[in-house]
């Protein structure tokens, strides 16, 4: 989350768009794990069987792009502040650690036991951190390689690894066996490396020429770049139409689950769009929206964590003692509306408790890290 | 050296306290500035004694010592029944008539060197400012240097380009004594030596070789820097598509062991 790189010098575009991918993602969790209705089909992101106006897909590509930008803007502080390069990498290192190991002991808490190894965001954005350790030292053009190898690999990864064997219903299912383990952090899981890391990568890569340091005006241009992914996505999309002989089957389809390369493409441009234009709006001139966001912003993590146990742990605590099932509940508690209510009532209710705590120095599950980590 | 004259104006009248006689006009040196040279010849009576008259001579210096603020200090040459004073800006020669006109050459080439050797000072001057800053580049380069290079270049270029000018002027500021010697000769060797231009030359030859070795080495530094960069470039390549290669095989080996 926002928390693995929690970059000295805010920026309000980056807190306003982190805010908007957190707004998103309570609402959709909220909507979907209390009022969703899913196909037989396995739940496509588009479809009869999903409240069409519920903006799914939108907030983890974001997040995880920001997550990126922001590890940017953090190495830049600890150089400037003469940080050594060793000191750096434990820092990151620690912190990614932190993740991956938060991330596995949220599956059990709140997913249960069972889904341990169903690699959500948390252990994607630890490996991730881990993995722009090393990135900071490529030069530019081989992260660029990198991202695209990611995305062109990807799609035939996950024909190898035969990616809808692994999903039943909608949901990621595995076996506790090494090679299904090891195949979900990879390919298969909720959100697999690949091509998972590609936005992170992306983030750090494309940061110095969004927020280019004094010293240097960039040549590379964010908006140009966003504008031609968006373009590639929607070719991306008709393709297959023309020449579907060439293409692995399913590649042309817009779908998170697995993040095809459209989908890739396509957020990732939005992404990149989205934050070169907020950091011309509204990074010379923030006001009051830029205060609320960043304490929202500041406990991201916090917020994630949160929002699911207050809207999970309810669910399964209500189904075992209603219904003797845990999951009796699930996507059935409460009309869509309601729900939503609740995400906002909830988003609400976080923005004003994360600015008390800011405001009373109350530690939070980010001054954990940083104490742990830095 | 001022920029009030251009060849062809017409003569300006004598200072005061000097004969009628005497010519007053705006030289051009090198690079747009201009010597503002007074001639006085002597008369017939003061010629013949071979005596500059003391006032005469006196007036001149203070003439010329009036603008030195504005060029090199003052230096006054009594020799052989002539008078010098020199300042970089003003020169006055007094002189019998037929004697004048070599005067007057020899003061000119002597006031052309003195004049680049001021402009090369002033450049090396501009030039220092930024050695101390840039030094640092000279020992190790580095990804923010970057962008820096073509700005080190050019400081590179202007450091050869001073080097080029001191190696052009240093012949004719080291120019042998003449023999046996002549009255212009003389007044050339005498100013370059009560000005120390020979020391003048010496010092920006050193500073010149600072300035000059310091560029040198950033862009030593910064080649190298763009090599080990092209390479490392290529070596992160070739780990970056070993590991997609890994993952690949993994993959595939994963799958096999699933089945």
């Amino acid at each position: 989350m926002s928390a693995a790189c929690g970059a000295t010098t805010r920026r309000p575009s980056i807190d306003i768009l982190r805010t908007l991918a957190i707004a998103l993602m309570v609402v959709v969790h909220f909507v979907e794990n209390l009022s969703g209705v899913y196909g037989p089909g396995g739940g496509p992101m588009v479809g009869v069987y999903r409240h069409w106006w519920l903006p799914t897909g939108f907030a983890a590509p974001l997040f995880t792009f920001l997550s990126g930008v922001s590890y940017h803007l953090w190495l830049r502080v600890q150089e400037a502040r003469g940080r050594s390069d060793a000191a750096i990498s434990k820092a990151t290192i620690r912190r990614g650690l932190f993740l991956v190991g938060l991330g596995f002991a949220f599956n059990v808490l709140v997913w249960l036991p069972e889904d341990t190894f169903n690699w959500d965001i948390l252990t994607l954005l630890g490996a991730a951190l881990i993995l722009l350790d090393i990135a900071r030292r490529m030069p530019a053009p081989v992260l660029a390689l990198a991202c695209g190898a990611v995305a062109a690999v990807s799609p035939a990864l996950r024909t190898a690894a035969d990616y809808a064997s692994f999903w039943t219903q909608g949901y990621y299912d595995y076996d506790l066996t090494l090679p299904d383990v090891l195949l979900g952090f990879l390919v298969t899981g909720y959100f697999p490396a690949l091509p998972w890391v590609a936005f992170p990568l992306a983030g750090f890569l494309l940061a110095p020429a969004v927020f280019p340091p004094a010293e240097r005006s960039g040549r590379v241009r964010p908006p140009a770049i966003g504008i031609v992914l968006v373009a590639a996505s929607a070719a991306a999309l008709t393709a297959p139409s023309f020449i579907p002989a060439l293409l692995p089957a399913g590649s042309g389809r817009w779908t998170m689950f697995p993040a095809t390369t459209p989908y890739l493409l396509g957020t990732l441009g939005a992404a990149i769009l989205a934050l070169s234009l907020l950091h011309r709006l509204v990074d010379h001139h923030a006001g009051v929206v830029a205060t609320w966001a960043g304490a929202i912003s500041r406990h991201s993590l916090s917020i994630y964590l949160l929002h699911h146990a207050l809207h999970v742990w309810p669910l399964w605590i209500g189904g075992s003692v209603l219904h003797d099932d845990a999951t009796a509940l699930w996507q059935r508690a409460l009309p869509a509306t309601t729900s939503l209510g609740l995400a906002v009532a909830f988003l609400v209710c976080a923005a004003m408790l994360f600015r008390w705590m800011d405001r009373n120095r109350v530690p939070s599950i980010e001054t954990l890290m940083r104490w742990l980590c830095d | 050296m001022t920029h009030q004259g251009e060849q062809g104006m017409d003569a300006l009248p004598p200072p005061a306290g000097i004969p009628d006689t005497a010519t007053r006009d705006w030289v051009p040196l090198t690079r747009n500035e201009t010597l503002e040279l007074l001639s006085v010849p002597l008369d017939a009576a003061a010629a013949g004694e071979g005596l500059v008259p003391e006032g005469l001579a006196s007036r001149a210096a203070a003439w010329v010592a009036e603008a030195a603020a504005r060029g090199e200090p003052a230096v006054s040459l009594p020799l052989y029944g002539t008078f010098v004073a020199w300042s970089g800006v003003r020169a006055a020669l007094i002189g019998p008539a037929d004697r004048l006109e070599r005067m007057r050459e020899a003061v000119l080439e002597f006031s052309t060197l003195a004049h680049e050797l001021r402009f090369i000072e002033r450049d090396l001057g501009a030039a220092l400012v930024h050695v101390e800053a840039d030094s640092g580049l000279a020992f190790e380069f580095d990804e923010r240097a970057i962008s820096r290079r073509g700005e080190l270049a050019e400081r590179f270029r202007q450091a050869v380009a001073i080097r080029r000018r001191l190696v052009e002027l240093a012949p004719a500021i080291h120019r042998p004594a003449l023999h046996p010697p002549t009255l212009a000769s003389q007044i050339g060797e005498r100013l370059r030596e009560r000005t120390r231009i020979a020391d003048r030359l010496e010092f920006a030859g050193h500073q010149a070789e600072l300035v000059e070795r310091v560029y040198e080495g950033c862009g030593q530094r910064a080649s190298d820097f763009m090599l080990a960069r092209r390479q490392t470039m290529l070596e992160w390549a070739i780990v970056v598509l070993l590991t997609i290669e890994t993952i690949i095989l993994l993959v595939d080996l994963l799958t096999v062991r699933r089945a």
